[in-house]
């Protein structure tokens, strides 16, 4: 808990700067994938999103947070995802056309980097010790917000990858009591529902095994069991603060 | 009494009937029963052996005595149980309602049509599966949590990977590094991360091949039971590299 | 209690074996069937494991037995081979935490050549582990099998109409 904040303080006040001007980068490339979505500027994206899983992977772990524990392990984890955004570039896959479908909830979730910072605020932190824009779990809600904007098929291994790690995040708040987490946990849970039902329509029109009547009940079934998880995170949490 | 064209016509679609049965996954001694069958419906004595990669089958005009032999690729599909009790029922639909041939092979048509399972919903219940799978061993609900998700991210990779044509030894061995280094995570926890981590690659088990390979030899196709058994053995050792790769990185917090 | 624990062995096996048995695209009439003969597989090693003090690789062959001759009774009804219902339903039973500490223990033995005495022990729990969960696929493999050389003339004729010549 302690080497946790510690770690987070010695990376904001390192570099504020350099994260201001990535989270701006990234806000511009959003703006113009939205406004004016061209090759040039999906190639950016892409590119931008490698960069910073690399960024997260090598400078905030590999860096900032060697004194915690397995940090080369976490570490790993983000240069996959950042190799799959690679992969991804030159495959041509997911390729950030606009849908123009859930808007209003992928705006939620782009705003959601700048929510992070004002949530450890208003829990009564103070910088350097917060959560800041360009972190492991706001760079997923921002992975997952694109995603859900703009690709018309998922890349279903980074969404599995950005689950697993709204998992961990769930699993943290549960032993380490770190209530920021909550949000990735709950941007996550409901954009999976929605690619789900989203998939469920697309595959209804032509014969499938099995019939989306059944596709639907497991999606109902999962719903149950991750709802079932969250409430029990959320009573032991209440037992962590009364027990502090 | 058939003209040699009919006769090759017959061979022709038997050899695609058994190669079909046997690159799905069916054990060696349903084939050989089933195109039997298949040829006793149309006067035809088949008779077939088969190895790992291909098949050699002979047909022999019960009338005339004449003879046609052909050796025949095994194509690569996925298992599939549903082709396998469908081209069953089809062989007995064939003797039992002596089926023209033109019929046989119409209906063939049909059942290979059919649609496979989704991958996506294999993909939720392989998830849930290798959830309860850590739960059987005694893993808590933290370890249950993250072995799904683990389970998610290694399928999801290991059905890309597939689709995309990668060497299936290698999509063995990423995929159960992935899914291991997910399920490393629980370490971070107090929970059971050894299970966790133990139960994390099990959903790659080659389940198919090494029981049929054993029911082929105990039914005598020694050679290619054992061709099956060196096969899933080789899978299995590809899940057991993956693993190490994890297991090697975090060795020192599981002793 | 011990009903619960029973039936909770019992629960979680039908769900193992209907998610590992989705791998190998089994038909859809198939799965409650599976996830019967699963539940009632592992259920009984369960019991005979802990109340009634068999070893693991006896109880897999009873419980292997057990789903063998139940997949011969229900595959009349849905027209399926046993292998179909018994393959997915005996993955469940696979001895994986004998296989992962089989992994584990050789990698731990090649990182302790330099001390004879731990590499002994190392080894050792390599071929103990090693040994039970081969016996274990072995006979779990054997015993579900065994019924179809038993039983062959039905055992081959499953997926045939009840009334022929229709």
């Amino acid at each position: 808990m302690e080497t946790f904040w510690n770690t987070i303080s010695a990376y904001n006040a390192a570099t504020w700067p350099l994260q201001i001007a990535l989270a701006a980068l990234g806000a511009l490339l959003t703006l113009l994938l939205c406004v004016r979505p061209s090759k040039a500027v999906r190639t950016g994206m892409k590119l931008y999103m490698a960069l910073l899983n690399f960024w997260i992977a090598g400078v905030y772990y590999m860096i900032y947070c060697r004194p915690r524990e397995y940090h080369d392990m976490l570490a790993l984890f983000w240069a996959i995802m950042g190799c799959i955004w690679l992969y991804d570039l030159a495959a041509g896959h997911a390729s950030l056309e606009r849908t123009g479908r859930h808007s209003r909830f992928a705006l939620l979730l782009f705003l959601m980097p700048a929510v992070y910072p004002l949530a450890s605020l208003a829990l009564g932190r103070t910088f350097p010790a917060i959560t800041s824009p360009v972190m492991p779990c706001s760079v997923a809600v921002f992975t997952i917000g694109l995603m859900l904007a703009f690709s018309q098929r998922v890349n279903i291994v980074l969404a599995m990858f950005l689950c697993h790690w709204a998992l961990i995040g769930l699993s943290k708040v549960y032993f380490f009591g770190i209530p920021e987490d909550y949000l990735l946990a709950c941007s996550v849970v409901p954009a999976l529902y929605v690619f789900f039902r989203e998939y469920v329509r697309q595959i209804a029109a032509a014969p499938s095994k099995p019939s989306p009547r059944v596709l639907n009940a497991l999606l109902a079934v999962l719903c149950l069991l991750v709802g079932t998880f969250f409430t029990l995170t959320l009573l032991h949490q209440f037992d962590l603060f009364a027990g502090l | 009494m058939k003209t040699q064209k009919e006769l090759h016509e017959i061979l022709d679609f038997i050899a695609e009937y058994a190669t079909y049965l046997l690159g799905s996954g069916v054990h060696t001694s349903r084939v050989i029963r089933n195109s039997q069958r298949i040829g006793a419906s149309q006067g035809v004595d088949i008779q077939l052996s088969s190895f790992q990669k291909s098949t050699i089958l002979t047909a022999r005009d019960e009338t005339s005595g004449e003879v046609v032999t052909r050796v025949v690729r095994i194509p690569a599909l996925p298992v599939s149980f549903e082709r396998n009790s469908d081209l069953s029922a089809l062989s007995w639909d064939a003797l039992d309602e002596r089926l023209p041939l033109e019929e046989i092979r119409r209906r063939f048509g049909g059942l290979t049509a059919k649609p496979r399972i989704d991958p996506i919903f294999v993909l939720l219940t392989v998830g849930l599966a290798n959830a309860s799978f850590c739960r059987l061993f005694g893993g808590d609900w933290t370890a249950v949590g993250i072995v799904f998700t683990a389970t998610l991210v290694g399928f999801a990779a290991k059905q890309r990977m597939q689709a995309h044509g990668v060497n299936h030894y290698l999509v063995f061995i990423v995929a159960a590094f992935m899914a291991s280094l997910c399920a490393s995570a629980a370490l971070r926890f107090d929970c059971t991360a050894q299970t966790a981590l133990a139960t994390s690659p099990l959903f790659l088990v080659p389940g198919v091949p090494l029981i049929n390979g054993v029911i082929d030899i105990v039914e005598g196709h020694i050679l290619i039971g054992f061709s099956r058994l060196i096969n899933a053995l080789l899978l299995i050792v590809c899940i057991a590299v993956g693993l190490s790769a994890t297991l090697l990185m975090v060795k020192n917090s599981l002793l | 209690m011990i009903a619960a624990d029973i039936f909770l062995d019992g629960l979680f096996a039908a769900v193992a074996a209907i998610g590992f048995g989705a791998i190998s695209d089994p038909p859809m009439r198939a799965f409650p069937r599976i996830a019967l003969l699963a539940a009632a597989g592992h259920a009984l090693r369960f019991c005979l494991m802990n109340y009634a003090g068999i070893d693991i690789a006896t109880g897999s062959l009873f419980a292997a037995l057990t789903i063998g001759m139940g997949s011969l009774w229900l595959g009349r009804g849905v027209r399926c081979p046993m292998t179909v219902l018994y393959i997915p339903a005996l993955l469940p039973m696979v001895p994986g935490i004998y296989a992962y500490k089989t992994v584990f223990s050789l990698i731990m033995f090649l990182q302790s050549l330099n001390d004879p005495g731990e590499g002994l022990q190392y080894m050792q729990q390599f071929f103990l582990n090693a040994t039970v969960s081969l016996s274990v696929i072995i006979l779990l493999a054997a015993g579900a099998t065994l019924p179809i050389f038993v039983f062959n003339r039905r055992a081959f004729s499953l997926t045939r109409r009840k009334n022929p010549g229709r």
